[in-house]
């Protein structure tokens, strides 16, 4: 069986992927994705050590199932913007959107 | 008795709700005539209440009412609690008996202006906040009021506020006040951390039964505390905005500047004279700081030429004698002051509105002189005034301003020093005051013909405060004549110092404030103290020490009129022979200059932002000490403030790892 | 091997009654929007104030039945408390929203329902005690908010403002989820105080693992109450959204965050948490009050000015127990009654299209309509803290209440950024009172309102006034809200816990 320190490794690896994409990227579609990698990421913990730290009930996986429930409503309003910025103006690099500052 | 104590400062509040919702539909007759009737309304009110407490027991003449509990969290409670004891009725008498005539006088004094409701519901309003300053019962509602006639006064300073100078003024007054209101709230924060209890009686209470120990916490507590009745009574080093304020209308001036607000941090030491002698550190400040605060603010007062600044230096000048008084542990002394100097400035400053009224606003005395000859009666009581504030007898300037110079050399914490700068600045105000009147209404006329061809007296409701005030300003001294002078006379005992008998339940005797002192850490070593040297009955020194005082003022007051009067030309003259002190007291001692330099322009560089924004922010920062900080601030915020997504996503990760890292320790 | 105990079946439904009524409630506005719509200019509004009243009967009957925990979500007193407190704030968004909705054509029926769902969100939050149903909360709070804050399509500024929104606030829930699975991981459990409950994880030596989970959450939440350095997204997000909708963010969801933290405060976190709540205040205060002072736009000024209060507000969670709760709530209402009366004052002000939003388009408005001049300089000055204000009675319990925890430093430095505070909020006031109006071009402030929103605004500033002279009352009622906190804390702590965890096995590689 998978030890899980390898479980927790992965989901640290996966939420840092996900960290830098966020700070990296700029493309508003591309940044949504890093996000849930991050949300993902929580995911593996929870699956992962739901058998570990509380055998017999299964706490870790309904939360991960809420966890993506709440990530695809968040996806849908997401792309549901980024769309109608698009439709202004044809461009979704996060970086041009940059009226309001200071 | 209780049943209407809270309707003194409630009706004033009804007034101003009647003028700020009707005002502006109400005829301009009812809505001045409803501000000064409840003015008054107080005002009788207050009396019967003080007949009342006349007529009880010296030792318990105090009235409680609670009307409703207002905090309660935890260990904290403080109620909305009103208190009529000597000292209280003492200033609700002033507060609406000088408010009433001064709102008399502004019915014709704005009668021209089209903001008339406004003004008078802003002044109702300020009377309502000084009542719930001298009623409460406790710091915190005290705080209340403090604050409410700080805006009042910021209000009404700023009233004609197309005038640049006006606003600006208003703000300079707010936020040297705001300085204040900082130590007073400190001071109140330590009070309730160190006596659990914001209630006077509480308060008091615990600090006289174990004076030794307290010592200590109390001297910081009065200090803070000295600190807000600095800003509001217009003290060194806060005393810069009172002579600006003067760019209010002038009632406001009357009333606020010079009658009752600035004399509130009097008060507020005087409310606190047990927790004062217990920090005889503290009680030496304040009366270093009303000497020097006296004698400096009288020598500005020599030279300026604006009729109204002359009088606010000297509005500083008497503030100081107060203070003075209550620093050498003569609280009564320090009220009676404050009694009687209400009623003769409040009378001054009138009648200076009526000379600004004839002269089409003008107020530099150089184009004056010679209105003797038009405006009589101003003329006449404006002469009043001057006398009573010269200690001339036997107008009530004398009676009260010798019993401080008297009290400063033999009250508890008296010295020499204080008593010279008595009796200087007694001479200095003798002086400034008969080269205003002498210029305003002697020698020749210098104004234009313009000007002169509209010069009349006002009309008699402004003439006719003017009279009862100087009534006020003659009598009022005989309230309280000095024992020896009684004794001399061979006067009933009640007539003898009959205000400060019915004052001492509330301040103290001289054998408390001994007692006190004593028993205070340090009470008597520090500072100029010299307790208990027994001066307070030699009758043949104070006689001595008073005549000297007199000669001095009669002689300043001649020295005026042969300079300005008889050989016009000598003041300018001597000017020009000490070109350096003319130029320094002229220009203040230039201490306007030196705290913009010092102060106010670094802090400025910060407040600038309010006005012209960020750009100006950075070039002024660069240039000031104080605001090279904010400047470095406002660009690591721009840094930062990007409007990039990615940057603030980065911040929210440093953030993380901070926390991260703090929680980890 | 216990029995699969999936407490969700045994809870008893009276426990979310509130949250699915407003939820509901929420449902039939959007329909109702949806099937009439030539009749959801009145329609839903009407019905979102229906639902929200008969949300809040809901929500006392639920506090009067005294219930237990469900497991998931608590009914305590502060529930109650802070369930009304987000009841009221909704309802008068509603009120303040009517005008600005049809003057700037936004009156499509979801409006309402998605504020709706938002409150939800919120109550949920401050009810839940499980991190996972807390997560839930704040989502739900948040993704409404995120259309809302883009809801008028028109205006880029309010298009930015939610795709900013949207990236910021998804990727701190992701450090929201992420520090909950590391406490799940560290601990067995996602409830608040059994998870906090120190014994068990110093035993199987856990404890770095759980610090790095609540810092994560900690994380998420101080984004959501934009605490220094979490803040940046709010002058933006604030500036940019509807008005009305900014109002509703500054205050609901601050509330919301404040009333998660009050419930991960009250399990007692251990180590430097005193510490970093201290700097996080410290920091708060002084930037908030700091960039305020170079803000030309009211809303960019009053979102700094909401930095600032949530740097006061942690000071009460700082300061704990049943005074810094108490002080807490008391403090949410007077900034809601505040807050919402400053923003409704702009939504006339601004004019169609929130054309005159600089502070300088409002020179000598008080001479035009003494009512706006006069309500703005009470919302003005309680939000300075200056008596008999609000504003002013909400700040000194925050403070006696830290100087009463031991914190005097602290309380000098907020008494000091307070000061800084009035110089900003003034001028306001004087811009409005004392400066001549300018004749030339620009946006000129707009004046009339509809009868309903002058007198919401009204109502509101004698409500700014009535809390400060008659704060006693209310006082003793959030004292019972925040005594209810305490109570529910130690009843976790009793409730039976789950098996002893194996998790130093499961970390040290080995398998069973």
């Amino acid at each position: 069986m998978i030890p899980a320190s390898w479980c927790v490794a992965l989901s640290a690896v996966l939420f840092s992927i996900g960290l830098f994409g966020v700070l990296a990227r700029r493309n508003a579609v591309a940044i949504l994705m890093s996000i849930e990698l991050m949300l993902n990421a929580a995911n593996i913990n929870f699956v992962a050590f739901s058998r570990s730290v509380s055998p017999g009930e299964l706490t870790g996986q309904i939360f991960a199932i809420f966890v993506m429930a709440i990530a695809a409503g968040e996806a849908a309003v997401g792309l549901a913007i980024v769309i109608a910025l698009y439709r202004r103006r044809s461009n979704i690099t996060v970086d041009e959107v940059n009226v309001l500052k200071w | 008795m209780r049943a209407y104590l809270w309707l003194i400062p409630l009706l004033p509040l009804l007034g101003v709700l009647i003028n700020a919702w009707f005002g502006h539909r109400l005829p301009r007759r009812v809505s001045g005539a409803v501000a000064c009737l409840v003015v008054f309304g107080s005002f009788v009110l207050g009396v019967a209440a003080l007949i009342r407490l006349i007529g009880m027991p010296p030792g318990q003449r105090i009235i409680y009412h609670k009307l409703f509990p207002w905090i309660s969290t935890g260990g904290f409670e403080s109620a909305v609690a009103l208190m009529y004891d000597p000292l209280s009725a003492v200033m609700v008498c002033v507060v609406t008996g000088v408010g009433f005539l001064i709102h008399v006088y502004s019915l014709g004094y704005m009668a021209h202006d089209p903001r008339y409701p406004r003004f008078f519901a802003y002044m109702n309003l300020f009377t309502f906040a000084m009542l719930m300053l001298v009623l409460a019962d406790n710091f915190l509602l005290m705080f209340v009021g403090w604050e409410g006639v700080g805006l009042c006064s910021y209000l009404l300073i700023g009233f004609w506020f197309e005038r640049k100078s006006a606003s600006d003024a208003g703000m300079k007054a707010f936020i040297v006040n705001r300085v204040g209101d900082f130590g007073f709230l400190l001071g109140m924060m330590f009070i309730f951390a160190v006596f659990g209890s914001l209630r006077f009686h509480d308060v008091f209470k615990q600090v006289a039964a174990d004076p030794a120990t307290l010592t200590l916490t109390v001297t910081g507590i009065c200090l803070l505390l000295f600190v807000g009745a600095t800003g509001k009574s217009a003290q060194i080093p806060l005393y810069v905005w009172l002579p600006d304020a003067m760019e209010g209308p002038t009632p406001v001036s009357a009333l606020i500047h010079a009658a009752t607000m600035v004399t509130a941090g009097v008060y507020m030491v005087a409310r606190c004279w047990i927790m004062f002698l217990n920090a005889p550190l503290a009680l030496t400040v304040v009366a270093c700081i009303g000497a020097l605060t006296a004698l400096f603010a009288a020598t500005i007062a020599l030279v300026q030429n604006d009729i109204k600044r002359v009088l606010a230096y000297s509005t500083i000048s008497q503030l100081g004698y107060m203070f003075m008084a209550c620093g050498a542990g003569v609280f009564a002394a320090g009220v009676f002051h404050l009694m009687t100097h209400a009623f003769f400035k409040a009378l001054l400053f009138l009648g200076a509105g009526s000379v600004m009224h004839a002269m089409s606003d003008d107020t530099d005395i150089r184009r004056m002189g010679g209105l003797m000859k038009w405006l009589p009666v101003t003329g006449v009581t404006f002469w009043v005034g001057t006398l009573a504030i010269s200690g001339i007898p036997p107008f009530s300037g004398f009676f009260s301003k010798d019993e401080i110079i008297w009290s400063s050399l033999a009250g508890p914490m008296g010295s020499w020093v204080f008593w010279v700068f008595g009796v200087v600045t007694a001479a200095l105000t003798a002086f400034y005051m008969a080269r205003l009147t002498f210029k305003v209404f002697h020698g020749q006329p210098r104004m234009s013909g313009e000007q002169k061809h509209h010069l009349h007296e006002s009309p008699p409701s402004m003439a006719w405060v003017l009279i009862l005030l100087a009534v006020g300003a003659s009598l009022a001294g005989f309230l309280n004549i000095p024992p020896a002078i009684a004794h001399l006379l061979h006067l009933p005992e009640r007539w003898t110092a009959a205000f400060t008998n019915f004052l001492e339940p509330s301040v103290g005797t001289h054998e408390q404030a001994v007692y006190l002192l004593e028993a205070s850490v340090g009470g008597s070593q520090i500072g100029f103290a010299k307790l208990a040297h027994g001066l307070q009955h030699n009758a043949a020194l104070e006689f001595g020490l008073m005549g000297i005082t007199l000669a001095l003022a009669a002689g300043a007051i001649l020295t005026g009129r042969w300079m300005y009067v008889s050989r016009p030309g000598t003041g300018t003259a001597l000017a020009r022979k000490l070109p350096f002190l003319f130029r320094t007291l002229q220009n203040k001692y230039y201490l306007d200059e030196f705290y913009k330099a010092v102060i106010v322009r670094p802090g400025m560089a910060l407040g600038n932002a309010l006005w012209r924004g960020f750009d100006v922010l950075v070039i002024e920062g660069i240039v000031n000490g104080i605001a090279i900080a904010t400047a470095i601030i406002s660009r690591l915020f721009r840094v930062f403030q990007t409007g990039y997504v990615r940057n603030y996503a980065a911040g929210i990760l440093a953030g993380a790892i901070l926390i991260i890292w703090v929680l980890m320790r | 091997m216990t029995a699969p105990s999936l407490q969700i079946i045994t809870w008893n439904l009276w426990v979310s009654a509130p949250v699915c009524a407003l939820a509901a409630s929420a449902m039939v506005t959007l329909i109702a929007g949806a099937f009439w719509p030539a009749f959801a200019r009145w329609l839903t509004p009407c019905l979102a104030l229906g639902g929200i009243a008969l949300t809040a009967a809901f929500t006392i009957l639920a506090g009067m039945l005294g219930l237990p925990p469900a497991g998931m979500q608590v009914m305590d007193s502060f529930t109650v408390v802070f369930d009304l407190i987000i009841l009221i704030a909704a309802f008068i968004t509603v009120l303040v929203s009517n005008h600005y909705v049809t003057r700037e054509n936004l009156e499509r029926g979801e409006y309402y329902a998605l504020m709706m769902l938002s409150a939800s969100g919120a109550m949920l939050m401050a009810a839940s005690d499980n991190y996972v149903m807390m997560f839930l909360g704040l989502e739900l709070l948040s993704i409404p908010l995120y259309v809302l804050a883009g809801f008028s399509r028109g205006r880029s500024e309010s298009q930015e403002s939610a795709l900013k929104y949207l990236l910021l606030g998804a990727f701190a829930s992701a450090f929201f989820v992420f520090g909950a699975a590391l406490v799940f991981s560290a601990t067995g459990s996602t409830n608040i105080v059994v998870a906090g409950d120190a014994t068990e994880r110093a035993l199987v030596g856990t404890t770095p693992i759980y610090v790095i989970g609540l810092a994560m959450i900690l994380t998420a939440l101080a984004f959501k109450v934009a605490l220094v350095p979490f803040h940046m997204w709010t002058p933006d997000v604030y500036q940019g959204a509807p008005t009305s909708v900014t109002a509703f963010m500054a205050v609901v969801a601050k509330a919301a965050g404040f009333g998660a933290l009050a419930r991960v405060a009250a399990a007692g976190p251990e180590g430097s948490w005193t510490v970093l709540l201290w700097g996080l205040s410290a920091a708060t205060m002084i930037w908030g009050n700091l960039l305020a002072i170079s803000q030309n736009n009211i809303k960019r000024l009053l979102a700094y000015s909401s930095i600032a209060h949530a740097g006061y507000l942690l000071m009460g969670i700082l300061a704990g127990g049943r005074a810094g709760i108490s002080a807490v709530l008391f403090y949410l209402l007077a900034y809601a009654a505040m807050t919402f009366g400053a923003f409704a004052a702009v939504i006339i002000l601004a004019g169609r299209g929130d054309g005159a939003e600089d502070i300088e388009d409002y020179r000598g408005i008080a001479r035009r309509s003494p009512l706006l001049g006069w309500t703005m300089a009470i919302f003005m000055f309680s939000l300075a803290g200056l008596p008999p204000f609000a504003g002013f009675f909400g700040k000194l319990y925050l403070f006696s209440a830290a100087v009463e925890a031991g914190y005097p430093g602290l309380t000098v430095l907020a008494v000091l950024t307070s000061v800084m505070g009035v110089f900003y909020y003034l001028r306001v006031t004087v811009v409005m009172w004392m400066q001549e109006p300018e004749a030339e071009s620009g946006p000129a402030a707009q004046t009339s309102a509809p009868l309903l929103s002058r007198l919401v605004l009204s109502a509101l500033a004698v409500a700014v006034l009535a809390l400060g002279i008659f704060s006693s009352p209310v006082l003793r009622w959030t004292n019972s809200g925040s005594a209810g906190l305490e109570r529910s804390a130690e009843a976790a702590i009793q409730m039976t816990l789950p098996e002893p965890t194996n998790a130093p096995a499961a970390l040290s590689g080995g398998s069973r």
